[in-house]
Order: C-alpha cells, then sequence, then structure tokens
C-alpha cells in the first residue's frame, strides 16, 4: 500500500454527508435486488456513526445551491480556505464563535464586518432554529456565558 | 475535519465476485479494507470516494484470484491542529475530560486545558468551572466545543522484540510479540488521538455561550 498524497483535498462536512447518503441508498437498492448481498460490518457502522453525527450538524440542511450563494457572499472578505471551511462546517451564530474560527479577527475585520458576515451566514444557509435564536438572544448577552435565573 | 486521501494498493478479487462490475468488486474489496480503521499518518478511514485508476488484472499461478493495482481516493476524518470541533462528553477524570464524536472517541481534553478555574468534584465525578461565582458543570452527554491541539498516531502493529534476550529458556518470536500485544492492548493505546483544549472564550459546553 503506498500513500501518494495525503491530503489531496478537504471537504466541507455537507459533501461527506451527500457520499455517504448516497452510498447507502445505491446499497438499500442493490440488497433490495439480491438479499444475499451483505455488507462488511466496519463499513456499515462507520457509515451509521458519521451520518449520526452529521445529521445533528449544520450541514444537515445544506445545499450546494446554498454552498455556492455562501462561498459568492464571502468572497470580498478575504479568508483562508479553512476558515471558510469551518464556518460552514460550524455555522456560528454569534460574534463569540466567530472570534473562534478567525484569526487576528479584531485586526482583520471591523465590528459591522462581523455583523455582515453573521448576516450572509444566516442568509445564505437558513435552518430553522435561527427564530428561536433571536428570541434567546434577547435573554442573554452575546459573549458571556448565559446567566443562571434564581 | 474530513479531507481526501488518495492511495495506491494492490487488490485481490476472489473468483466469486467476478459476477460483479469492476468498480463494484474493486470498491467493496477496499472497503472492506479501510473503513472504520486508522491509516497512520493518514487519518480514521470513512470510505472510498471514487477510483482514479485501474491497472491491468493479473492472475497468479495456483490461485485463482485476480490482482489488481489500483489508484483510489479515500474520505478521511483527520482535523487539522487548531480546528473547532463540536462532540459529546464521555466522561471525566481528574486528568482530564473524554469528548467523543460517535464515530470517534479517543479525544482529550487534559486537565490543565480545561477553563481557567476549573476543578475536579470527586464526589459527583465530573469537572466543574468556577465562573464568577458560579459552578458550571460539566456533566456526561452535554454538547461540548473544542479545540484541536494536536492529533497523535501510534503504531500499533504487532513487532518483535527488540531488546537482548536473557540467558536461559530463549522465547520464540511468536511468544515475544504476542506477549507485547497483551501489553499494548492491556494499556489499549489508541492508534490515534486527538489532544484538545477549551481554554478559550466561545469553547466548552455549548449552553455556556448561549448556543
Amino acid at each position: 500500500m503506498k500513500i501518494t498524497n495525503a491530503c489531496a483535498a478537504l471537504l466541507s462536512n455537507y459533501e461527506v454527508m451527500a457520499l455517504l447518503d448516497e452510498r447507502q441508498n445505491i446499497q438499500i437498492e442493490l440488497q433490495r435486488n439480491d438479499a444475499s448481498i451483505e455488507y462488511p460490518e466496519n463499513l456499515r457502522t462507520i457509515q451509521f456513526e458519521v451520518t449520526e453525527y452529521l445529521k445533528t450538524s449544520p450541514c444537515s440542511t445544506q445545499t450546494p445551491a446554498q454552498l455556492k450563494d455562501f462561498l459568492d457572499a464571502l468572497k470580498p472578505f478575504k479568508l483562508t480556505r479553512a476558515e471558510r471551511l469551518q464556518i460552514l462546517n460550524l455555522r456560528p451564530k454569534s460574534a463569540v464563535e466567530i472570534y473562534l474560527i478567525i484569526e487576528e479577527c479584531e485586526e482583520r475585520f471591523s465590528e459591522d464586518d462581523l455583523e455582515n458576515m453573521l448576516n450572509i451566514i444566516i442568509t445564505t444557509l437558513p435552518r430553522d432554529d435561527d427564530e428561536v435564536e433571536e428570541e434567546e438572544a434577547e435573554e442573554g448577552e452575546e459573549g458571556e456565558p448565559m446567566e443562571q435565573y434564581d | 475535519m474530513f479531507l481526501l486521501s488518495e492511495l495506491e494498493d494492490t487488490v485481490k478479487i476472489v473468483p466469486n465476485d467476478f459476477r460483479k462490475s469492476t468498480t463494484e468488486a474493486i470498491t467493496g474489496v477496499l472497503n472492506e479494507k479501510f473503513a472504520n480503521k486508522v491509516v497512520q499518518e493518514v487519518g480514521l478511514c470513512i470510505c472510498v470516494r471514487d477510483i482514479i485508476e485501474v491497472s491491468e488484472a493479473h492472475i497468479l499461478y495456483g490461485d485463482g484470484c485476480t490482482y489488481t493495482k489500483v489508484k483510489f481516493r479515500l474520505v478521511v476524518f483527520k482535523p487539522f491542529v487548531g480546528e473547532v470541533l463540536t462532540g459529546k462528553i464521555k466522561s471525566c477524570s481528574p486528568s482530564g475530560v473524554r469528548v467523543t464524536m460517535g464515530f470517534f472517541d479517543d479525544i482529550l481534553i487534559p486537565a490543565p486545558t480545561l477553563q481557567v478555574g476549573s476543578e475536579f468534584d470527586a464526589a459527583e465525578q465530573v469537572w466543574v468551572w468556577n465562573y464568577d461565582g458560579e459552578k458550571l458543570f460539566m456533566d456526561v452527554e452535554e454538547p461540548i466545543r473544542f479545540r484541536i491541539l494536536h492529533g497523535l498516531f501510534t503504531d500499533t502493529t504487532p513487532t518483535t522484540h527488540h531488546g537482548a534476550v536473557s540467558g536461559g529458556r530463549r522465547q520464540s518470536v511468536a511468544d515475544l510479540s504476542a506477549s507485547n500485544d497483551l501489553a499494548a492492548n492491556s494499556t489499549k493505546i489508541p492508534p490515534y488521538s486527538l489532544t484538545c483544549t477549551i481554554q478559550e472564550d466561545g469553547l466548552g459546553l455549548l449552553s455556556w455561550w448561549g448556543s
């Protein structure tokens, strides 16, 4: 066995989830036609576990069109590939989360830039829990842990 | 956290699988070999993404199987240093917090990299972050956000003992490698493990930061 290129490309969570879904559908189809086909346990385990994990992540509601819009909208900000990939995978909803992802955030971007980035994320990658977030945001300040009410 | 790796390997197809298409047979053999296994310096392999090149198949004398050199790409889990990921707390111990992502759980957040002001509550066997006079518990099953500090690959393939053999009965190679295997398995060294930190604003339990 030879490793020709250990890191040929980075994959977003969405791409991996789409690939696994496609593979699993083909497997189910083949098994329906021929019931004697069995897939190895290690393959089934890892496919199942990764799909379960990705279902709970923001990539579960993404589509190729959303990804394209998202990347186009972020072009003017000149983020590195790793930063764009992490924003896509983690879908930050607050400034605190963006600070984690972008290096030297304060030096490269102003608060307005970050505001714009968060809006781009909400508009190009919409999710149902956005509305719930707005209600909760009124209770706690951004950037600090939630206070417990006695 | 996922990447594509290009590999090259020789694939053996048994005559029973000749009825399958070449791609299907090769993908099946490769998936069985690599799925859910760690390849040193590459990462945890998930599945085959596609096959790039297939050489001519050879049949060896005395064996009915075909052998083909295949170039292919695998989907691999290998987060880069500094990447932020989410997982669930699996367990707490005085040395730190174990985190699991379902498909991978050799993730450790050592005690020094927990939030400043954290202490281990021996009675409840959980870590507690003392923030602003509040006790924030790090309970099992809580979702947690962490940053990768580094990933460590350990070669756990069986090896023969390299030390000098003392006088008396000379141990056979099989005995030596068997005892080494037992030693490695008893301490359960994972082939790939991640060390992480949560010592930054925004890291730690998702509930701490209003998510």
